[in-house]
């Protein structure tokens, strides 16, 4: 057998198995109205770091998605660059010690949208992640955005919170990477 | 915009707190909390 091809009623193998890179750890549908949405679980020590994709839904206006880790509300450093669809421009934006990392994904009428490499999570060292969401409308703009948790906090959960109005419907689906 | 405003637009018994499968209304003390956080964030957009 040589995979990642397999054919109909195949055997996995240990191997096989284990050679698995991304595993579906688990996956949150939004409700309705939402001003914040708490994962639980997300993190363990089974994976050192993590993908988390948020997809579909939509805002109730346009708006940001701030995350934030555990119910830690300080110590967020991070650094964002908006390029613009309309035009040439980049607009960068950073954080020093805020409250949340405040570019984890958009909102707005027509869509949610967010993609999320975390790093160190549950280790007992600083979380770092890198970033991206597409604000899909012609005056729109692709978002890249990186930063860490100043503490050595070990984690399970997250937290996703619009920056203004509310957020429904939608998935987040959060991924461990294989050690 | 204003807190009145924001609220008349976010009514604190049609906002959720969402944990999991689990939705709850604010208590008084989040709400106020969050139209005061969405209400400077609507007056002071930055680019998303």
């Amino acid at each position: 057998m040589t995979y990642p091809t397999f054919n109909s009623g195949d055997v996995l193998t240990a191997a096989e198995m284990n050679a698995v890179g991304l595993w579906l750890v688990k996956t949150q549908t939004i409700g309705t109205a939402v001003a914040s949405v708490t994962v639980t679980d997300a993190f363990s020590s089974d994976y050192d770091n993590y993908k988390i994709v948020i997809s579909d839904g939509v805002g109730s206006t346009i708006a940001t998605l701030n995350m934030t880790l555990g119910a830690t509300a300080t110590g967020y450093y991070f650094g964002a660059i908006a390029m613009a669809f309309a035009t040439a421009s980049l607009t960068s934006l950073n954080g020093t010690n805020t409250t949340s990392w405040s570019r984890a994904g958009i909102a707005n009428t027509s869509i949610l949208n967010g993609e999320i490499e975390l790093f160190n999570p549950n280790l007992a060292k600083r979380t770092h992640y890198n970033g991206r969401y597409v604000q899909t409308i012609t005056t729109g703009s692709a978002n890249i955005s990186g930063g860490f948790l100043d503490n050595a906090t070990q984690y399970t959960a997250f937290t996703l919170t619009p920056s203004t109005g509310t957020i429904t419907g939608g998935t987040i689906r959060v991924y461990g990477m294989r050690n | 915009m204003t807190p009145k405003e924001y609220k008349a637009l976010y009514p604190q018994d049609q906002v959720f707190i969402q944990v999991d499968d689990t939705e709850r209304l604010m208590t008084d003390e989040e709400y106020e909390a969050w139209v005061e956080q969405g209400v400077y964030n609507t007056n002071h957009p930055d680019t998303p």
